[in-house]
């Protein structure tokens, strides 16, 4: 080869090995170009393809990577839509709640329902646009929405009349002032006068609900006569307004009454608060009656709801009794104000000798679960916890479903719910000269029984809700620690019967007598022992068994099958069991 | 026999500068290491230094002189372990502390040039931080700012950790190196530092300056995060809005560059996802549901993601759960959202802000104005802070004033509710006499309401009093004197006799539990009364070494004491008390010497255990 050829052939070597090398240059320089704008091009049209939920990621993704194709980053454009399919193939569906109810099963088309829940809302709109507080509503809100996609029609369709119920007796945030009705401002100062009446009689109403438990828990004290008084008056008054009379004259009078309470719990002088009721009782004596006209324009459509067991009662006006001192028994109602009201209560805990505290020990657990089933945090835009589901089931083929707070909220037969809409059951304990004390603790879980005990000065009670073969077993056990008087524990379960049959007898062959709606039954231990109960329905059975029971029955107007338990005195420890079965027809 | 040991002394030679030689070629690579890349990463729970932990080793061996005396002086000495174990450990640490921030922070001015000049700041900071807590709970430190709060039996003061030298070093930092990768992070320590102090508006200038200079930085995050809580604050959803979705890009941003290519980890999936949820909260609040409904479903497959992941460490299993709680929480009130629309009704929107008042009132000091006190408002619901949250605290408050030279303060723009007052107070006055409330005792009727109701008008609190309290002399570490500690205070003019109590801090009543019946624990928990004395005449007092002993003795080494001293008249009426916060002590190691040789057997020493441990010492 001549030089010349040499160069020849170096030069063509040369600009091959260029070319090659330019060639794969080109490719890896625009090969992750083209890739990613092939991937950009894919994921565009799988975004319009799939349902917004499972295209979620890619949509969140896509501005990032247009924006780094359009800066000529492929590169970064290319790490991000590995990323994204990484995110994209580890992602399982997601979870659902449950099977959900759609709103019309609910509250179906055009039912009057539907039309009270719409009411509700539009007054929940207005109400916080006034500066109500609506935030435990809200909350009771997001309970029936958890409800409702859990599929629980029951448990939602109660949250919402607990809610219905916030809205109406919300409370003003502080700065607030209620705002005039423009549609009362129309109507005439009478027919005004007796709205507002009827809005505080309603406060006071379900503040006299709480006395009984109050002057109970201060037997033996100055305040018990004191609030035993007070009930008294406050019927005076609810009578009253029942006959329609103009008590404006009297509800002022009701307004310092709080100030007076803590006055007198401090100094334990009692005789102004005693010249106040007087006062007061003459004044509901003179109240003239409202014009007719006023009253009746005055009425509040037919839609208002009952207020829904277990609901937050409102503050009385005057705030009566006020926050006791750490001297006196009274303990403000949990649900009767804000968080505000539940500090002031663990305020005065915290302040009680500890002889009082162990004393009061039944009334301040029952006080607290009270307080823990009042407001859960969160509510619009709020991130707190919740749990799910309120009630606590019990048994299988017969399942009692119990509150937090130990009451028996309802009753299901083989699946069947027999007590919707009703209000909650529960133990109440009868004491002898003492009254009636309802026993709520927080419950506590025994593998798969629930626990309740309550403890105060005389000794212990306690009572065990437990799963058995068909049904559910309730065994009290109460221990007496000292001396005490006589009384009885009785068990309410709510339960719709009318139309059923009833037997009582030793034998199940007894005739059987159909139920009313408002039927009342009673049945009383024979020779010691309680016969058993049995009530038929069309496809199933309650089987009720209690030997050691005084006597048990059914309340149709209240609609609560019940038992009495003798707490006999003297006894150190009392034990009663009861059996609840389901049975199936053949 | 000289030649074997030469060559034996050789060959030792040669193996140490083998071993040394590893140690420098290791250090040097991670000097390099960390000069060339990000280290703020590294940094672990516990806020040690990058450095400190890297040359752990080479600082024991003392082989960082190789880097200069810069580097030696910046990694320093670690504390003497002989230290730790014979003096009280966390006055030992405080002044381990103390020390190591005046070295680091005079590193700079020494060596101008110096590589670690950054990194010294920022350490000093951590030191000085450490030095302010460990200082005020190992009472090796009186505190010069007191903080009170009001409950049912009266005022209760603490000790308020004094961090102004911390936030000095981190403002220097910010300020002489804004292109360290350590200044977003000293930018943001200034913030929170103005923030404690109570100057809002310059925190949140602070904030923005973040978020506008270093939009990259992990702090970005930090700082969309305190602008947004301010404005939600202020009833300014939109602007709120704004700040939680900057908060969301700066998270998500950060992380996207951290892992880039790669699926995000868990953790970092899990502080985005939380963002979300927030934003979609916000949003619902905002009567936005589509964008609401958006995110939600982004958060959705987010949590469905890192579910799916095999190896969740237990906190990351239950912020998952809170994730998922959360997300049920949205997914309901999505459900209401369309009950509204279904119903044909408006959705509420944001409740209407309350109205803002004035809150004023004044503070004097045995009668006359006193200036520099704080009042402030708290809207927290769950009473006293401790030392360690204090500081978060003061930073979150938004309703404080100052009073002027006339005793004067005024908060203004409290928007109406019920509010917690928090004071602030000197804890000495201008002639370093003790100051308190007035109504520090129980019962003591102090005038000043424990609840602040602003409602629909402007709020003038009754004026707050204070009061000077009985100087006492006994602080920090106590030498013993026989079997005692002998503590003094001062006399106070008319006092006929004292009432002298000792008890440990607060923190360390649980070490004394039993010596008491079980039924009366609670009684002691409340009042933990370790030894007392009534009608002292004197002005000290001798309190026996044995009463001291904590359950466990060897506890005594990390054990701090408070005494109380009252002055009473000669009909038993209380005319002063001492500062509790300026009355701590703990035992010198002769003290704590003495008291383990004379200490009684540890309650509960049953003669089986005695058996035992005989038999033990005795194998």
């Amino acid at each position: 080869m001549t030089p010349r050829e040499c160069w020849l052939t170096a030069g063509l070597v040369t600009s091959g090995v260029l070319c090659g090398v330019g060639a794969l240059w080109q490719q890896a320089r625009y090969h992750d170009a083209r890739d990613a704008v092939n991937r950009y091009v894919a994921l565009d049209e799988r975004e319009e393809k799939e349902d917004p939920t499972q295209a979620a990621l890619v949509r969140q993704a896509r501005p990032e990577i247009r924006t780094a194709l359009a800066n000529g980053e492929f590169d970064a454009a290319l790490k991000r839509l590995r990323a994204l399919e990484a995110e994209d193939a580890e992602a399982t569906s997601p979870e659902k709640s449950g099977p959900g109810l759609p709103l019309d099963q609910l509250w179906p088309p055009n039912s009057p329902e539907r039309r009270k829940v719409q009411e509700v809302l539009k007054e929940l709109v207005r109400k916080q646009a006034q500066g109500y507080d609506l935030a435990p509503a809200q909350n009771k809100l997001v309970e029936v929405a958890d409800a409702a996609r859990s599929g629980n029609k029951d448990q939602a369709l109660a949250a919402f009349a607990e809610a219905a119920n916030q809205v109406r007796s919300a409370t003003l945030r502080p700065g607030f002032k209620a705002p005039i009705d423009p549609a009362m401002a129309r109507k005439s100062p009478a027919t005004a006068a007796f709205a507002r009446q009827d809005e505080e009689i309603r406060k006071l109403r379900a503040f006299r609900s709480q006395l009984p438990q109050m002057a109970a828990a201060t037997s033996g004290r100055a305040e018990g006569p004191m609030l035993e008084r007070l009930q008294s008056l406050l019927d005076e008054i609810l009578a009253a307004h029942e006959q329609k009379r103009d008590l404006r004259a009297v509800l002022a009078l009701t307004k310092p009454l709080g100030p007076a309470f803590q006055e007198a719990q401090k100094s334990g002088d009692w005789s102004t608060l005693e010249r106040q009721f007087g006062a007061i009782s003459a004044a509901i004596k003179k109240a003239p009656a409202f014009p007719k006209e006023a009253v009746k324009a005055a009425q509040p459509p037919a839609s208002e709801t009952p207020p829904a067991p277990g609901a937050a009662p409102p503050t009385p006006p005057g705030g009566v009794p006020p926050r006791p001192d750490p001297k006196s028994p009274g303990m403000p109602s949990p649900g009767a104000g804000s968080a505000e009201n539940l500090l002031k209560a663990l305020d005065t805990i915290r302040a009680l000798p500890e002889a009082e505290y162990q004393a009061r020990r039944p009334m301040i657990a029952m006080f607290l679960a009270q307080a823990a089933g009042m407001g859960r945090p969160g509510g619009a835009g709020g991130g707190g916890r919740r749990s799910r589901g309120r009630w606590i089931p019990v048994g299988n083929d017969l399942q009692l479903l119990l509150t937090p707070e130990g009451g028996i909220a309802g009753l299901s037969l083989l699946g069947e719910p027999l007590s919707a809409g009703m209000r909650p059951g529960g133990a109440t304990l009868h004491l002898e000269g003492k009254g009636v004390v309802p026993l709520q603790a927080p419950l506590t879980e025994q593998k798969e029984s629930r626990f309740l005990k309550v403890e105060g000065p005389e000794g212990a009670l306690s009572l065990l809700f437990s799963p058995a073969e068909d049904g559910v077993s309730l065994r009290m056990i109460a221990r007496r620690t000292g001396e005490g008087p006589a009384g009885s524990l009785r068990l309410s379960l709510p339960i719709r019967l009318g139309g059923w049959r009833w037997s009582a007898a030793p034998t199940e062959t007894a005739d059987a007598l159909v139920l009313a709606v408002d039927a009342e039954q009673r049945v009383q231990a024979a020779g010691g022992k309680l016969p058993k109960i049995v009530v038929r329905g069309a496809a199933s059975a309650l089987q009720f068994e209690g030997p050691t029971a005084a006597e048990a029955g059914y309340d149709g107007k209240a609609g609560h099958l019940w038992v009495r338990l003798p707490l006999p005195a003297g006894q150190p420890v009392i034990e009663h069991t009861v059996h609840l079965k389901a049975v199936k027809h053949p | 026999m000289a030649r074997r040991l030469q060559s034996w002394a050789r060959t030792l030679a040669k193996l140490m500068l083998l071993v040394l030689g590893y140690f420098w070629l290791g250090a040097a690579y991670k000097l390099f290491y960390a000069q060339t890349h990000d280290v703020t990463k590294f940094k672990g729970r516990i806020p040690i230094p990058y450095y400190q932990q890297q040359f752990l080793l080479d600082a024991l061996l003392y082989q960082t002189w190789i880097f200069g005396p810069d580097f030696r002086a910046f990694i320093g000495e670690l504390p003497s372990l002989g230290t730790l174990v014979s003096t009280n450990t966390q006055a030992a640490l405080a002044d381990y502390c103390r020390d190591r921030e005046q070295q680091l922070s005079a590193l700079p001015d020494r060596y101008p040039f110096s590589l670690f000049a950054e990194e010294a700041l920022e350490d000093g900071f951590l030191y000085s931080q450490g030095a302010s807590f460990l200082g005020l709970v190992g009472s090796r430190e009186e505190p010069k700012w007191l903080f009170a709060t009001l409950n049912e039996k009266g005022w209760l003061a603490a000790g308020v950790p004094d961090d102004q030298r911390a936030a000095e070093l981190s403002r220097r930092l910010a300020d002489e190196y804004p292109t360290s990768p350590q200044a977003p992070l000293a930018l943001e320590r200034v913030a929170r530092a103005e923030a404690q102090a109570g100057r809002r508006s310059e925190s949140l200038t602070i904030y923005r300056r973040l978020l506008a200079e270093y939009p990259r930085s992990p702090q970005a995050e930090e700082a969309a995060e305190a602008l947004y809580r301010a404005a939600r604050e202020a009833g300014r959803l939109q602007q709120a809005r704004r700040y939680k979705q900057r908060a969301l890009e700066a998270a998500e941003r950060a992380a996207r560059e951290r892992y880039a290519g790669q699926a995000l980890p868990a953790r970092a999936t899990l502080s985005i996802l939380g963002f979300r949820l927030d934003l979609s909260g916000l949003e619902l609040q905002l009567q936005q549901v589509g964008p609401a409904r958006e995110l939600a479903g982004v958060a959705e497959r987010e949590a469905a993601r890192v579910q799916a992941y095999r190896g969740l460490d237990d906190e990351q299993k239950n912020d998952l759960r809170e994730r998922r709680e959360q997300l049920e929480e949205v997914r309901n009130q999505l459900w209401v959202a369309d009950l509204f629309e279904a119903l044909k009704v408006e959705l509420p929107g944001p409740a209407p802000r309350a109205r803002e008042f004035p809150v004023s009132g004044e503070v004097s000091l045995k009668g006359k104005p006193l200036e520099g006190v704080e009042v402030i408002l708290s809207e927290r619901r769950h009473g006293r802070p401790g030392p360690r949250a204090l500081p978060r605290t003061l930073e979150g408050t938004t309703y404080r004033g100052r009073t002027d030279r006339r005793g004067r303060f005024r908060i203004s723009g409290v928007p109406a509710g019920i509010y917690l007052p928090m004071v602030v107070l000197p804890a000495r006055a201008e002639n370093a006499v003790p100051i308190l409330p007035e109504g520090m005792d129980p019962r003591g009727g102090s005038g000043f309401p424990q609840r602040v109701v602003v409602q629909d008008k402007p709020v003038q609190l009754p004026p707050l009093r204070l009061r000077t309290a009985l100087s006492t002399r006994t602080f920090g570490e106590a030498p013993p004197t026989g079997e005692a500690i002998r503590l003094e205070w001062e006399r106070w003019p008319g006092a006929a006799g004292y009432a002298v109590r000792v008890r440990p801090v607060r923190f360390m009543r649980g070490a004394f539990l039993r010596r008491v019946p079980r039924e009366k624990r609670n009684a002691f928990r409340d009042d933990p009364v370790l030894w007392s004395a009534e009608k002292v005449k004197s002005t000290s007092v001798d309190c026996p070494l044995g009463t001291l002993v904590p359950d466990i003795p060897p506890q005594a080494l990390v054990m701090q004491y408070e005494y109380e001293v009252t002055a009473l008249d000669g009909k038993g009426k209380v005319l002063a008390e001492n500062s509790r916060p300026l009355s701590r002590f703990f035992l010198s190691t002769e003290a704590r010497e003495l008291m383990l040789k004379t200490a009684p057997p540890p309650p509960g020493d049953t003669p089986q255990r005695r058996r035992r441990r005989s038999r033990r010492e005795e194998r």
